[in-house]
């Protein structure tokens, strides 16, 4: 009986929060509006993340009292309440109808495809959760093994964390622990289901986002349903979900503050705006992942770099832009501060430091292998994209914008991450670039399938 | 007629797409390998719940399931959580000791485990060998104690050479245990100096090899 009465507490309180950020954020993108359960579903992992937050502060001001838990979270239900109504409240919503060709035969054998893609996928989905239920030993040793830390014993030891062998990567942000050690704090057990769910509810979001984003940009059904089975029908994207790996909630941010961007290219009333949530989305990928920080950069440094062509000077958006993403950034840089992990790197003299930096053969092995990884790897995804694209066509008088920008954010990230591989003392770099390849591969494929699919032309009868 | 063609290619290449991921991942899978080796075990007459069950679970060399009931007991006989423990073991195959490492780190947090055998406490991880046989406390093994130092810069970047030149320190076909190193232990490096008759006392002990040990 408590601990239903636990779970419906938990249940309320993610979906409230959700509720409320549902009738802000999507306020902008108004076509999600038709459906808020759905929304709702779709901002549980932006729910999750406000109170991953507010449990690691809970942690360090409270020593994880569940009272004072519940409290900021109810608090914070509030304040966004108080946000919505004095300021989005009596905000005029534009609704746009979608073109649905739904007589068509090819769009219905698609659909079927699509739903039975979708339902074929959730189902392997939970048969190797309840194989695997721990996930794969990364995600055990990583991120599950931290929010044991930050749940047992009350939080009392929870520093212990950082005083582990450096493989255990103590460094990386608390999105995932965090939000797993919550749910258990209000079941007030250790059940396998929570990390389970989590991933299958990110997993579940990050295709419905992308599906119901390019329904709202390009407003042709069929378009939008090829793009979504590319995704349900890459194995590694359900593989990473059920291995509880971090990559698919850092792909669902990524592909969200995309979704901003584009929008901010139909609307440019609300520009300043859009560019601040898109900032806001890419920060939170700092509090998933290390490489989340790599992430919000390359997309600065990326619009930095269209907007100096254009106007010569950095402009008012970019800086909207930073002071979003600063924001989310901001726990993540509190947990990098204050609560230090070992580091391999920081451990070298500053002589080696340098060296392995600015080892030329060190760069040619790592570039070598990207380009190796590359070739090698079984790239069906790239292969079949490309066939797709050809036939489909790409429709001249479509806005490059986004695609442009995640062309040029691609670039900046692969740079970003040669200067992390640089900095790895091993020898086994192929090897290291090999295992990354493909998460890294899937961290961007939603964004990848949105800025593609947005300049498509369209199939029609 | 130009259009229909484009329309259907569309078509097969999603189709084909799926399937060969999908493909992909039945050919590699170890739970269509696990039905099939198991389709003659189960006959019409006996199937039951449990073979299903066990069917659908994987079945790992060394699991985290496995590790859970392991190390169950062990909770209560444990010191203060901010009493860092150490780890010992007899196993000397690289392949699986930092994985069953790892494990227990894993289950027993929050307390802190390290690779080390310099601890007031250690725990042992031992096969049942070791409990049956009483090794321990009949002194029937060589103890490998390592010290650490801090590596230099081409054994940093050449780490698999000294990791083996490591390895091959210890004593051939013989009982050893030791506290292992992890393939990429940053920049610590160790080196065993293995001595006979180190006498341990053994703190508690259990059936399925697991000890805590409290050393002199």
């Amino acid at each position: 009986m408590f601990l239903l009465l636990n779970l419906i507490l938990f249940i309320f309180l993610t979906f409230s929060l959700a509720f409320i950020l549902n009738k802000i954020v999507f306020s902008y993108i108004p076509i999600f509006q038709q459906n808020f359960i759905l929304n709702i579903f779709i901002l549980i992992p932006l729910s999750l993340y406000f109170s991953s937050v507010l449990y690691f502060f809970n942690l360090i001001l409270f020593e994880n009292s569940t009272v004072s838990l519940i409290f900021l979270e109810i608090s914070l239900i509030l304040i966004f309440f108080y946000i919505f109504s004095y300021k989005f409240k009596n905000k005029k919503v534009i609704y746009q109808k979608i073109i649905s060709n739904k007589n068509d035969n090819l769009n219905k054998i698609l659909n079927l495809f699509f739903y039975f893609l979708f339902v074929f996928v959730i189902l392997i989905f939970l048969i190797k959760s309840f194989r695997s239920p721990y996930g794969e030993i990364d995600a055990a040793l990583v991120w599950n093994r931290a929010a044991r830390f930050l749940f047992r014993d009350s939080g009392e030891y929870w520093l212990n964390n950082f005083l582990l062998e450096s493989n255990f990567h103590a460094g990386h942000p608390f999105y995932l622990g965090a939000t797993i050690a919550r749910i258990w704090t209000y079941l007030n057990i250790e059940t396998k289901l929570a990390p389970i769910s989590f991933h299958l509810i990110h997993y579940i979001s990050t295709i419905l986002l992308l599906f119901y984003s390019l329904k709202f940009f390009l407003r042709k059904n069929i378009n939008v349903v090829i793009s979504c089975i590319f995704l349900c029908s890459s194995v590694l994207f359900l593989q990473l979900s059920v291995n509880q790996y971090a990559d698919i909630p850092i792909s669902y941010f990524i592909l969200f503050s995309f979704i901003f961007l584009a929008a901010s290219q139909k609307n440019k009333i609300i520009e300043l705006e859009l560019f601040f949530l898109a900032g806001f989305f890419i920060g939170i990928a700092s509090w998933v992942k290390n490489e989340g920080l790599i992430y919000a950069l390359s997309l600065l440094l990326s619009l930095i770099f269209f907007d100096y062509l254009k106007n010569k000077k950095i402009s008012k958006k970019i800086l909207f832009f930073i002071i979003g993403s600063f924001i989310t950034t901001i726990p993540a840089l509190i947990k990098k501060f204050f609560y230090l992990a070992p580091n391999h790197y920081f451990s070298l003299s500053l002589k080696e430091k340098i060296y392995l930096i600015t080892d030329f053969d060190r760069l040619i092995t790592i570039i070598k292998s990207i380009i190796s990884v590359f070739v090698v790897n079984g790239n069906y995804l790239i292969i079949f994209l490309v066939a797709i694209t050809y036939i489909i066509g790409i429709n001249k008088k479509a806005d490059f914008k986004i695609f442009k920008i995640f062309l040029v954010y691609f670039l900046f990230s692969i740079s970003f991450f040669i200067i992390i591989f640089l900095q790895m003392p091993y020898d086994d770099i192929y090897g290291i670039i090999k295992a990354t390849y493909g998460r890294w591969q899937m961290q961007l494929l939603p964004t990848c399938l949105f800025s593609v699919f947005l300049i498509l032309k369209e199939v029609k009868n | 007629m130009k259009k229909i063609n484009k329309y259907y290619l569309i078509l097969i290449i999603l189709i084909l797409y799926s399937f060969i991921q999908y493909f992909e991942w039945f050919k590699y899978s170890t739970l269509i390998s696990n039905f099939v080796s198991k389709k003659n075990e189960i006959t019409k007459n006996e199937v039951k719940k449990r073979n299903l069950v066990n069917v659908f679970k994987k079945k790992n060399k060394i699991s985290i399931e496995q590790y859970e009931e392991r190390f169950i007991e062990i909770f209560d006989y444990l010191p203060n959580k901010n009493e860092e423990l150490g780890y010992i073991t007899d196993n000397i195959d690289q392949k699986d000791v930092g994985l069953e490492y790892m494990f227990t780190q894993y289950v027993l947090s929050p307390h802190i485990i390290k690779l080390s055998s310099d601890k007031k406490y250690l725990i042992g991880n031992f096969s049942k060998k070791i409990i049956e046989k009483n090794i321990i406390e009949d002194n029937k093994y060589i103890f490998c104690e390592e010290k650490e130092r801090k590596r230099n810069f081409d054994e940093i970047i050449n780490y698999t050479k000294t990791n083996n030149e490591i390895k091959n320190t210890w004593p051939k076909n013989k009982i050893v245990i030791y506290s292992p190193f992890l393939k990429r232990s940053g920049n610590k490096l160790k080196h065993y100096n293995c001595i006979k008759n180190k006498k341990f006392k053994i703190v508690k002990k259990f059936d399925n090899g697991i000890m805590i040990i409290e050393r002199d």
